[in-house]
């Protein structure tokens, strides 16, 4: 069954809403949900007898540098984020970001000025003081390791650093620069075309130690773009700035994240992005289903006012994992066949991935070591053990050739998710053609990888027979 | 139909906001001349009562904001007076529509004709699971059944009663294709009334009891992702 058949029998499945008049559900509310901090509070201080102005402030126009490791970095092999700007909502607002739902709750929920605070950034100076400290071994042991690791540092995991602000203010410039004289290698998510301008084409294009670019374009169609991201560039202005990058040496990969069914895969809009891309030189892509957060009251109301079954499609493609991620895989399918290159950081699709790394940067760098202490990295190779028995010994083993762990708390994790430990959707029991074989001496699981086997496959079918 | 009391109604409203079963449901109510209808926040269900006393005038509030022992209306907001020892008022925001532009809206849809019509009572909801977010009813080779498909587990539910007559059909038991809504609306309406014929017509469905009669949208099977409205 191809996807587009898998889609019709779906649509059986899981039915859309029909409202019996307009005007019933108020999704006119906004979206940032304020927790209660008041303006110009003050608290009468019983000792002093006065009046005193309880607030808590955030700093306007200046954040403490983001260089971190990420919360993921248990699930993913380039950890090392950057982010420079930052402020209550990304200006590109798109529908389905929760990361702006989240960022609005936690700091009009802590801070008296969370309105006030505008577009801040870091200085990057102080940037990059922390950035040759750790490079000369000083300051966190893990980002230490990471930056002596050479894992590629990735501009605009929290926040996009590329707003047309950037263009005054030369903030993310200044530091691509930096990163490009001293030959480190940089990755950036985005959706700004600024990325394919003059000197942020150079700093990218003369990185010695190779520059990759996602660009997140979920549809070229005009209209459906316009309603999930209108204030980000046009697809075609994406495009075009993917082919100047892609022009100058620079990996481009497409990213569709989130990939929903009934959303932004119809038959001819996906033809359509697939010949786009080809043409503007793109042989790369990463998808990724709706994450589990994006089930935040506000995020569903975005996409009620603009007419869309947010509900649909989030059980059709988030809500449960498995379906989501079966849909995915076959979707993925049809840009294979255009030969593009795909990967997915779902975790049942992993094995499928067309490289090791899930982001379809594999070899767009040099002299780098990618994090290989991680679950995704474990199903890989259990994958590449074909068919053996694998222990939690012999990944261990690997990852301590491989530029070792990042930290303790790091290497429990996933030992955890490896020992299926909790209920995590990043448990390698989600993988598909993963299977448990038994466990070691010390009570490990042992994996091994049917690579004909699919438990998503048999559900769908099952599923759609009734 | 029967004559209903106000607190019925406002009992019936009640549990729809209040019962989690109900989907997180919550009621508006909209009167008008001893005449109510009931509106879901989903946007899925409409309730109407008729011959209701006493008749409170022509008042519109969320039954989450009902409270006191008086309604007022001051142009877009209500006030509920409660008295007592001490008096006390709540002032707020009265629902956006109006009652007139719901008759209006309704008018047509209460007019569908249904193509097969069954007694549903709520002791089917013991066979329902309300963690499926979607509930269809199907007759097929003249068997009635209500079918429920479980996407995590694929599992496929179907309740059907082994003595044909046990729901109570209305006229001939004719094939047809499956008719979907939402399980939190099914099991909503068994939280006003223990017992309703349910009307399958080809965008709603019409529920009727002794005391009120409703419509709910059916749920389409195609290949978009727009809402749209009936």
């Amino acid at each position: 069954m191809n996807y587009w058949e898998m889609r019709t029998a779906l649509s059986k499945v899981i039915p859309r809403k029909q409202l019996l008049m307009d005007g019933l559900t108020d999704i006119s509310k906004g979206w940032i949900k304020e927790k209660g901090r008041k303006k110009n509070y003050s608290e009468f201080d019983l000792m002093s007898g006065e009046w005193e102005k309880s607030e808590r402030l955030l700093s306007k126009d200046r954040i403490e540098s983001f260089v971190e490791i990420s919360c993921h970095a248990s699930e993913c092999p380039m950890p090392l984020n950057l982010d420079v700007w930052d402020g209550l909502v990304c200006p590109y607002n798109c529908i389905y970001c929760f990361a702006n739902q989240f960022r609005s709750s936690l700091y009009t929920s802590f801070f008296d000025n969370a309105r006030e605070i505008g577009l801040r950034y870091s200085e990057p100076k102080e940037i990059w003081k922390r950035i040759k400290g750790y490079l000369d071994g000083k300051g966190e042991a893990d980002l230490v390791k990471a930056f002596q690791n050479r894992i590629p540092v990735r501009f605009g995991i929290r926040f996009e650093d590329f707003l047309p602000i950037e263009r005054k203010k030369g903030i993310s410039l200044t530091l691509l620069k930096r990163l490009r004289d001293i030959e480190y290698p940089v990755m950036i998510n985005t959706k700004s075309t600024i990325v394919a301008e003059g000197d942020y084409l150079e700093a990218l294009a003369g990185n010695k130690a190779g520059a990759a670019v996602h660009i997140t374009l979920l549809t070229t169609d005009d209209k459906l773009s316009k309603a999930l991201d209108q204030h980000s560039p046009s697809p075609s202005a994406r495009l075009k700035a993917a082919k100047v990058l892609s022009d100058a040496g620079v990996r481009v990969v497409l990213r569709i994240e989130p990939f929903g069914v009934f959303l932004n895969d119809e038959k001819g809009l996906t033809e359509d992005y697939i010949g786009k891309a080809v043409d503007a030189g793109c042989a790369h892509m990463t998808f990724d289903t709706y994450s589990y957060p994006a089930k935040w009251p506000g995020v569903r109301r975005g996409f009620e006012r603009e007419g869309i079954d947010f509900h649909r499609m989030f059980l059709a493609t988030s809500d449960c994992q498995w379906l989501g991620s079966y849909m995915l895989n076959k979707f993925m399918g049809e840009f294979r066949k255009a030969e593009i290159s795909c990967s997915t950081f779902d975790f049942g699709s992993i094995p499928d991935n067309d490289d090791d790394i899930c982001c379809c940067v594999d070899d767009a760098f040099k002299d780098v070591n990618f994090s290989m202490g991680n679950i995704l990295s474990a199903a890989r190779f259990i994958q590449s053990r074909r068919g053996c028995d694998v222990t939690w010994g012999q990944f261990d083993l690997y990852v301590e050739a491989n530029g070792g762990w990042l930290s303790i708390p790091i290497k429990n994790k996933v030992h955890g998710y490896w020992n299926l430990d909790n209920n995590s959707p990043y448990n390698l029991s989600w993988v598909r053609g993963l299977k448990e074989c038994g466990t070691d001496r010390d009570g490990n699981l042992i994996w091994t990888f049917d690579k004909k086997s699919d438990f998503r496959e048999s559900l769908f079918n099952h599923l759609i027979g009734g | 139909m029967k004559q209903v009391s106000f607190n019925e109604v406002i009992t019936a409203a009640s549990a729809l906001s209040k019962n989690n079963k109900a989907g997180g449901m919550k009621a508006d109510l909209y009167f008008r001349k001893g005449k109510a209808f009931m509106t879901s926040s989903s946007g899925t269900v409409i309730l109407k009562f008729s011959g209701i006393s006493p008749d409170p005038g022509l008042v519109k509030f969320s039954i989450l904001d009902y409270e006191g022992d008086e309604i007022k209306m001051f142009k877009d907001s209500v006030t509920f007076v409660t008295k007592g020892k001490y008096h006390k008022s709540k002032n707020v925001p009265a629902p956006k529509l109006e009652y007139m532009k719901i008759y209006k809206a309704t008018k047509v849809l209460f007019k569908s004709k249904p193509f097969f019509e069954v007694n549903i009572s709520d002791e089917v909801l013991h066979q329902v699971e309300e963690g499926l977010s979607h509930i269809e009813f199907s007759c097929v080779e003249g068997a009635f059944k209500i079918t429920q498909r479980d996407i995590y587990s694929g599992a496929i539910i179907n309740i059907e009663k082994p003595v044909t007559s046990g729901f109570n059909f209305e006229g001939d038991l004719k094939d047809f294709k499956p008719v979907s809504m939402r399980t939190s609306d099914f099991i909503g309406m068994f939280l006003v009334t223990d017992s309703m014929l349910f009307g399958f017509c080809d965008n709603i469905t019409k529920v009727s009891s002794s005391r009120f009669r409703g419509i709910i949208s059916n749920c389409k099977y195609d290949e978009m992702l727009n809402i749209s409205t009936l």
